[in-house]
């Protein structure tokens, strides 16, 4: 009898602990927002009417006295996660909480999420007060989003209550305020952005790192310019015994800058201006002097089928083995390939070199990616469901503080531990804690310690410490060489909820035949003189209409004005 | 005769709810034991079919269920009307049948010929070797299949010498593609796939063996007349659940191993449906598409289901 009242009470227990499990699956993550959102918008409607364009409160601190709560969304990195819950008990956010009199909790998506976590935020109705994001990934952008009741129009309140920001945009390139920040009907939709410090501002992302040492060694004294010093180049690595070019074809790098397709004055794989209209580069006549080049290097065997298919780290990894001549990389990137690249093959240095061109005087105009204002990133929305909207763009607005820029970029220097020092003429430099600590490297306790994802604005000692180093600095002169960007639509054009889906279907289609296509032209499998039925049938999948939406989305931009 | 079979009683047939509520009291334990599976396939399963209704929507998060736009067959047509549709649609079937063909059969023959070893303790090892696969992340599999795969990689000079071609990324070869993934698919599952196959194998009675032996089987004469037709339900099952999958394909696998060289044998409906959604989150045509599979799966696996009862009277139901 015992043994059975035992086996039915045991049986019992593992049956709640199963539903237990079941049910926390479904239930939400405790948020109690209400559903105020119409009341919080008009509020915002009635402040704009009292204010004027042009006349900014200076945004002083406190801005409220611990009785306003925020929570933010926001990314959180790695070597914070470590050791804290959230942002929240970080000594710079604490120090932030004292500073602006307001109580900070926040929102984190997962590590390495792809996107899910704020897909999956939206779809749940239940917003943080400030949302830190692209919201390029919600349909129609942050304009639909407004439209739809998600976020707020903040555009009175930026204008009259957020002095600090609107005293940066003042600092910039006029283009900025003007055009840069606006949405085609005339909402603010970059606050809260990442700007960009006038050290970095303007230059060059990425570009063609190659084998100094191999250079020397082949008796090349002038850095390679034109398509045909390249070719030279590549035959002497090739003879040297090393893979000439480890390129990954189907990544960013090859889309962004355009190596080779921009000596054209096209792009690899989207639109360029001829003038003032847009055309999709894959249908332009150059573009098939831009394959011959590449079937050419293909046959030769200055880049192999690996090309085809392999992702950036593969690449990075054979040009670090020493096995490589030259990649294209990010000028974030120099230091590291190079030094890892000196662990594995001693004598291993690298040079940047211009991009390729057919001639010495021609420029290049059709580089899509230069450092420039505001970073495309995040930008900090406020939720229409946040009660107290003036005190969240107040609370943004102090991101744009110089002091609050320093202190984002380097942190507290707390009781327990000092960060960094600071000598009389106002130079900063990291403590040994930081460089030098046993418990964790460089990376880990930048992440740990400051709070990147509220900056403001890349701090300008900080970005020197990683730039203001010869072979990057050399790397920038050499990738600026005659390269602008004047032939690319902005990147800051934004499309409508319906042009936004065409666009998608489109260019789906589009993209899937290009790209196959291309990538056959390249290899030899297509003969290049079948190049014309590749642009027929280009544009019978839609060019021409794809065209003429992003042309429409242009003009409006163009037209933008404040 | 006919008088006393009539003077028998016909047995009565109790209403289902009075049988299922003597049953559960009969049983309690069980049915208490089956209550979170069942809960969960509610709530996760059966109550979301409702969100179906998006894909005959223009479906918005922030308006919901009921504020966003009937649009109706939209969403379909515009997956019909797709370019590559028919491609899509060759390659998902292609792929499974043939994952199916070779891919299914690989299991149980492993299965059987490991039961036919003495020595347990080699057999206990290859077992856990060969399941081990299976446990391994799909992202590390795939790194490791483009590692080998490279121009002067391991695999890619085998096939080169095979062929006599110049050695060539494997995965850069649209030939390749499908061969390689489903041989790889095959390497990482049939060591977890043969466990119900072994399951089942050790409920065969010892004395049907006993009664062959006598009867002059060889040892491999008693596989095929004893082993096969005894785990033959084991397998018809296993096949028409295999076959009502034949439409759905992960993209995860495909992603990390396509590239647009490869387009030609390697986009399928997932990986195509992915790219056109990582422009916006379009859920309504990412729906639309998973219901129009899920509809030929259930098509097919009644399909397979008649045809299994008719045939050999095994069947799901």
């Amino acid at each position: 009898m015992k043994n059975r009242k035992f086996r039915v009470f045991a049986a019992m227990l593992c049956v709640m602990m199963l539903l237990l499990f079941t049910f926390s699956a479904c239930s939400g993550d405790g948020n109690t927002s209400g559903d105020e959102q119409s009341t919080a918008g008009s509020a915002v409607q009635t402040a704009g009417e009292n204010n004027q364009a042009g006349t900014v409160e200076e945004n002083t601190l406190p801005i409220a006295d611990g009785d306003v709560d925020l929570s933010i969304y926001c990314g959180f990195a790695g070597g914070a996660r470590q050791v804290y819950n959230s942002m929240a008990e970080m000594a710079v956010v604490q120090q932030m909480m004292k500073e602006t009199g307001i109580n900070l909790t926040f929102v984190h998506p997962p590590e390495q999420d792809d996107g899910t976590f704020f897909t999956t935020m939206i779809a749940s109705g239940d917003y943080p007060d400030i949302i830190s994001h692209v919201f390029n990934t919600y349909p129609g952008g942050p304009t639909a989003a407004m439209d739809d009741g998600v976020i707020l129009d903040a555009t009175e309140l930026i204008l009259s209550k957020a002095s600090y920001y609107n005293e940066l945009l003042d600092r910039l390139d006029p283009e900025v305020r003007e055009k840069k920040i606006w949405s085609d009907d005339g909402r603010i939709i970059r606050f809260g952005t990442v700007f960009v410090p006038e050290y970095l501002d303007g230059h060059a992302h990425g570009g063609f790192l190659v084998r100094k040492d191999l250079l020397e060694e082949a008796g090349i004294t002038e850095l390679p310019k034109t398509i045909d010093d390249y070719e030279a180049m590549f035959e002497a690595f090739q003879q040297q015994g090393k893979l000439p070019w480890t390129l990954a074809m189907k990544e960013w790098q090859n889309e962004r800058y355009s190596p080779v397709a921009s000596a054209f004055g096209i792009t690899y794989r989207k639109t360029h201006l001829e003038g003032d209209s847009i055309v999709y580069s894959r249908t332009s006549p150059r573009y098939k002097e831009y394959l011959e080049v590449m079937n050419r290097w293909y046959e030769k065997g200055f880049f192999n089928s690996d090309s085809l298919t392999q992702l950036t780290a593969e690449a990075q990894k054979k040009f670090q083995s020493g096995d490589a001549g030259a990649i294209i990389c990010g000028s974030w990137e120099v230091i590291t390939l190079e030094s890892v690249g000196q662990a594995n093959e001693p004598g291993l240095e690298v040079v940047g070199l211009p991009f390729p061109r057919v001639s010495e005087e021609d420029s290049v105009d059709t580089m899509l990616e230069f450092f420039e204002n505001p970073d495309p990133s995040r930008s900090a929305y406020i939720s229409a469901q946040c009660e107290n909207p003036e005190a969240a763009v107040r609370f943004v607005d102090y991101l744009y503080r110089p002091e609050t820029v320093m202190m984002t970029a380097w942190g507290v220097n707390t009781d327990e531990y000092t960060l960094w020092t600071e000598d009389e003429s106002g130079t900063r430099s990291w403590t040994e804690f930081m460089t030098d600590n046993p418990d964790f490297d460089y990376e880990i306790g930048r992440q740990r310690y400051t709070a990147n994802a509220l900056q403001g604005e890349w701090e300008t000692q900080m970005e020197k410490l990683q730039y203001d180093i010869p072979q990057v600095q050399q790397a920038w002169s050499a990738w600026e060489d005659g390269t602008t960007n004047s032939a690319v639509p902005t990147r800051f054009m934004t499309q409508t909820t319906e042009e936004a889906r065409e666009i998608s279907q489109l260019l789906t289609q589009i993209e899937t035949y290009g790209d196959e296509t291309v990538f056959a032209f390249i290899t030899g499998q297509k003969p290049l003189d079948e190049f014309d039925s590749f642009v027929e049938e280009l544009k019978a999948l839609g060019t021409d209409r794809l065209c003429e939406l992003y042309q429409a989305a242009y003009d409006r931009y163009q037209a933008r004005s404040q | 005769m006919t008088t006393q079979m009539k003077l028998q009683k016909k047995p009565v047939k109790r209403p289902l709810f009075q049988r299922a509520g003597q049953n559960i009291r009969r049983h309690p334990i069980l049915y208490l034991m089956a209550l979170p599976v069942i809960v969960y396939y509610i709530v996760f399963h059966f109550l979301p079919m409702f969100g179906l209704v998006i894909s005959f929507q223009r479906y918005v998060p922030s308006k919901g269920y009921f504020g966003s736009e009937w649009v109706g067959f939209s969403n379909f047509t515009r997956f019909f009307n797709d370019v590559y549709f028919s491609r899509l649609l060759i390659n998902t079937f292609q792929i499974n049948l043939l994952d199916l063909v070779i891919g299914f059969p690989f299991p149980i023959i492993f299965a059987l010929l490991l039961n036919e070893i003495r020595n347990t303790s080699y057999k206990k090892v290859t077992q856990t070797v060969t399941y081990m696969p299976y446990f391994i992340s799909l992202v590390v599999i795939c790194g490791l299949i483009h590692t080998f795969s490279k121009e002067n990689g391991p695999l890619a000079i085998i096939i080169s010498s095979i062929t006599g071609n110049p050695a060539q990324n494997l995965l850069s070869q649209p030939s390749m593609f499908q061969p390689l993934y489903v041989i790889t698919n095959i390497w990482q599952g049939f060591g977890w796939g043969s466990i119900i196959y072994f399951a089942s194998l050790s409920g065969v009675d010892p004395t049907q063996y006993e009664a062959a032996v006598i009867d002059g089987a060889g040892r491999f004469r008693q596989m095929l007349s004893v082993t096969l037709p005894a785990i033959a339900p084991t397998i018809v099952i296993m096949l028409i659940l295999r076959i009502g999958n034949m439409m759905s394909l992960g993209y995860e696998k495909i992603i990390l191993l396509y590239s647009p060289i490869t387009y030609s044998t390697a986009d399928v409906i997932s990986s195509y449906v992915y790219r056109v959604g990582i422009v916006q989150m379009d859920y309504s045509y990412g729906a639309a598409v998973g219901m129009f599979n899920s509809l030929i799966n259930l098509v097919l696996i009644l399909l397979a289901n008649a045809v299994s009862r008719k045939i050999n009277e095994t069947s799901l139901w």
